[in-house]
């Protein structure tokens, strides 16, 4: 077989490769999902509604970076909607008693943390499941954030930091957006390129075959959840400065909505299979269906409805992928 | 020089001292065979050796320097791989990625350079004539070209010592000459092996020494030259056993057949099978994997919605859908993998043995304990299973005692027709034998089995009759007393159809 020859066959092989990747069904339905909406009036295509359903989809998306990164391990967390709130609440508490933006963000991203690590260290030296164990911790986090503002909200936050949330860059890209897709890139590169991110598929693959190679996946598993906690507790800050004030009850339920982004994006409940690009893939879907609903009158009602089935729906994709495999 | 020296070793589960003060030296540069049966602490020594268990007591000595192997890790950088019988991998990962885990088995946030490592792993993987990109999906691989990927794992981390544990039961039998001819370049490469086997034929095959162990002891050490097969049999098994007893049933004559398949078929896995089994005798499937043996009892027993054709017991024209209908047809099946198949592992030996009837166990709707225990002492004295309790977590048993439980609870439902897909895979000598004397007594009670095996000698001498399958179709039918097991092989690889496609060929012209 000639050079030449080879290196034809062997882009056609890449060629198969992506077409038969997650990722691209993800694409596909993504691009259906537009076209079917954009008969609902020029308002969709509007740069203010696109960029307003990205801004909207940044919060959940970069917690859906941190819930695909513990299901890539074969686990999930479900704390992470309450992660975001309690962190939401934290930063807003330090503000307003005076600490400076910066270090108020900073202390409630460890706080975020800090979540994470209890989350890892029941599942790994414990040995609970991460179903019950973040479920347990869903209540607990939540009851915190609760207990610590006597369920009243914070208000009076500082305008350099809504403006994370609100402001704009050149007067048409939403800040959170850029929040957003510097943290995919960060997960896509820690994931693709590191030993850490090799680690996580192959614990998540076979976890017995891990260990028995020397990866010690209990402290892989660990730490993915500290970046779950991470990354929870950003979207949550952002989501915070947003809105401009902090709910204890903020971003109750979202939860499912992230884990239904992330496995019509392509992950695996099984663990082991996941990638950024899909994720995002399946956040813009998520976002896109919300928006879709709001356009169409058909209101807020519906929306959980809407994530219920969405749910399923991810869940039987998954099942015959898996069936196909 | 010893490479690896163990003394004394020691190992104590809960409830069974598994090494009782073993010793073992491996010279550089040998394959030294470590045989004995399911129990005999194979598996304990080289958990032990690959820093999966902790010793109890007893010394290890590596080049002459005693050392403690603290987890796998520890053993890997010594220069000690095991390949595990099941050697678990990561299938969502490439062959490359695979290869080096151990390699890379620290967590940091190093880049990988992935590139690189795929070219060496292709040289690797070309070294071995594995004809794969390093790239490509390992799920993506066959089972014999996923066990070269293990090895070339261990030779990426430059070992001089591989533990084989039982490396060829997940092998179908046309991997097996590459994989010997594998151990052949291993040996020019002068890497040491520690062979852990209980087939025999492979050890006398391309061992140079040979341990023997027996209830966590080592009861022979010597050249493999210095013994024969049947002396190391008897080792093993604490007394003289005999090979392979020749079963010389003779198949009643009766008039109908008690089960006739007439163009039966299983998708297009099984095509237009007919065949016949007449009471009182036991019949062997031969084919290699994905010939269609496996699938055929599987359709038989109404485990595919894909089977048609017709299937007549004792005459009668029946439709089996589900096992249900296979068991009161009077059907029982014993799986390949008793594991996912055939018992519920954490549960006990009474239970798994009745799990089929419950129903008649049952007194007004409720099922008395009394009765699933009987059943169980009952299975415990008429199979000898080694078992303290009918409530032992059967999870605990060997694979023999297993096996045994799988046959306990088909005959229990006192069926007509037993169909067995490779009943005695992974079972010791000893089990082996008192397996085909159950297939055996069903037989002479008028009962029919039908079997397959791994194993072809095994087959030939405890069958009446073979029938050999190829890519789905029936190839042959041979009388097990007259038939040799080139016959056999040359059915079932298609050899035979290719001698034949070239005669037509040649009359042609």
């Amino acid at each position: 077989m000639s050079r030449g020859q080879a290196m034809v066959d062997s882009g056609k092989k890449t060629l198969l490769r992506i077409l038969r990747g997650r990722e691209t069904g993800v694409l596909l339905a993504l691009i259906v999902l537009v076209i079917a909406l954009s008969f609902l009036g020029q308002n969709f295509f509007s740069t203010r509604n696109i960029f307003s359903i990205l801004r909207a989809v940044s919060f959940e998306g970069i917690a859906a970076l941190g819930m695909m990164l513990a299901m890539i391990t074969g686990g999930l967390d479900l704390s992470i909607a309450s992660n975001m709130a309690l962190s939401g609440i934290v930063v807003s508490l330090l503000m307003t008693s005076g600490v400076p933006v910066l270090p108020a963000i900073l202390i409630a991203i460890l706080a975020g943390m800090a979540i994470g690590l209890i989350n890892g260290i029941i599942i790994t030296r414990i040995g609970l499941g991460p179903i019950i164990t973040t479920l347990a911790m869903l209540s607990v986090v939540r009851g915190v954030a609760f207990m610590i503002t006597k369920g009243l909200p914070v208000v009076n936050l500082p305008a350099s930091f809504t403006w994370l949330g609100q402001g704009m860059i050149g007067g048409v890209i939403p800040v959170p957006i850029l929040f957003f897709l510097v943290v995919a890139v960060l997960v896509h590169l820690l994931q693709r390129y590191t030993v850490f991110g090799y680690h996580l598929y192959a614990t998540g693959g076979n976890e017995l075959a891990s260990r028995y190679s020397g990866v010690q996946t209990k402290s892989v598993t660990l730490l993915t959840y500290v970046i779950s906690g991470a990354l929870g507790a950003l979207g949550g800050i952002l989501l915070i400065a947003r809105l401009g004030v902090a709910q204890p009850s903020i971003a109750s339920g979202y939860e499912l909505a992230i884990v239904a982004a992330v496995v019509i994006g392509g992950t695996s409940l099984d663990g082991g299979i996941g990638s950024v690009l899909g994720t995002v893939l399946g956040v813009l879907i998520i976002g896109v269906i919300r928006n879709g609903l709001v356009l169409a009158n058909i209101g807020g009602y519906y929306i959980q409805f809407a994530n219920g089935l969405l749910i399923l729906a991810a869940v039987v994709i998954n099942r015959l992928r898996g069936i196909r495999n | 020089m010893n490479l690896l020296e163990i003394r004394g070793l020691a190992k104590t589960f809960p409830g069974v001292q598994a090494l009782k003060g073993v010793k073992l030296a491996v010279e550089a540069g040998t394959i030294h065979a470590l045989v004995g049966e399911n129990g005999a602490g194979k598996s304990t020594l080289i958990k032990v050796c690959a820093g999966i268990e902790r010793r109890d007591g007893g010394e290890i000595l590596w080049k002459g320097e005693s050392i403690d192997v603290r987890s796998p890790l520890d053993a890997r950088n010594m220069g000690i791989s095991v390949v595990h019988q099941h050697f678990p991998q990561c299938s969502n990962l490439t062959v490359a990625q695979n290869i080096y885990l151990s390699e890379l088995s620290k967590t940091t946030l190093r880049p990988v350079r992935w590139r690189e490592r795929n070219e060496r792993a292709n040289g690797l993987l070309r070294q071995f004539g594995v004809d794969q990109r390093p790239d490509e999906l390992l799920g993506n691989l066959s089972i014999g070209e996923r066990q070269v990927v293990e090895i070339c794992k261990a030779i990426a981390m430059n070992v001089e010592l591989i533990i084989m544990d039982e490396p060829t039961s997940a092998l179908a039998l046309e991997e097996l000459e590459s994989f010997f001819s594998m151990i052949d370049r291993l040996r020019e490469q002068g890497i040491t092996i520690i062979y852990v086997s209980h087939k025999l034929d492979e050890v006398f095959r391309i061992a140079d020494k040979i341990t023997i162990l027996r209830d966590g002891n080592d009861v022979f050490s010597g050249e493999v030259g210095d013994v024969t097969p049947s002396e190391v049999a008897s080792l093993m098994a604490g007394h003289a056993v005999a090979e392979f007893e020749r079963l010389n049933l003779t198949a009643q004559e009766k008039e109908v057949p008690l089960l006739a398949l007439d163009g039966f078929r299983v998708g297009d896995r099984v095509l237009e099978a007919t065949l016949s089994v007449r009471p009182g005798e036991i019949l062997g499937l031969a084919g290699l994997q994905g010939s269609g043996t496996s699938d055929l009892m599987k359709g038989l027993f109404g485990l595919s919605s894909e089977a048609t054709g017709t299937v007549r017991i004792e005459g009668e024209e029946i439709r089996i859908r589900t096992p249900q209908e296979a068991i009161r047809a009077g059907l029982g099946y014993v799986p390949a993998d008793r594991h996912v198949e055939g018992l519920c592992l954490i549960h006990s030996l009474a239970e798994n043995t009745g799990i089929t009837i419950l129903r008649r166990l049952a007194r007004k709707g409720w099922l008395p304990r009394s009765a699933v225990r009987n059943l169980g002492e009952d299975s415990i004295r008429m199979l000898s299973i080694q078992s303290h309790s009918p409530w032992q977590v059967v999870n605990y048993l060997s694979g023999g005692n297993q096996q045994k439980v799988v046959l306990a609870k088909w005959l229990a439902t006192n069926p007509r027709l037993l169909l067995l897909d490779d009943p005695t895979r992974g079972v010791d000598v000893g089990a082996k034998a008192e397996i085909h004397s159950i297939l055996r007594g069903l037989a002479k009670a008028g009962k029919a089995c039908v079997m397959t095996s791994c194993e072809l000698p095994e087959l030939i001498a405890v069958t009446n009759r073979i029938i050999t399958m190829y890519k789905g179709k029936i190839t042959g039918e041979y009388r097990s007393d007259s038939v040799t097991q080139e016959d056999i092989m040359h059915a079932i690889t298609g050899a035979r159809t290719a001698d034949g496609q070239h005669r037509e060929a040649e009359d042609d012209e």
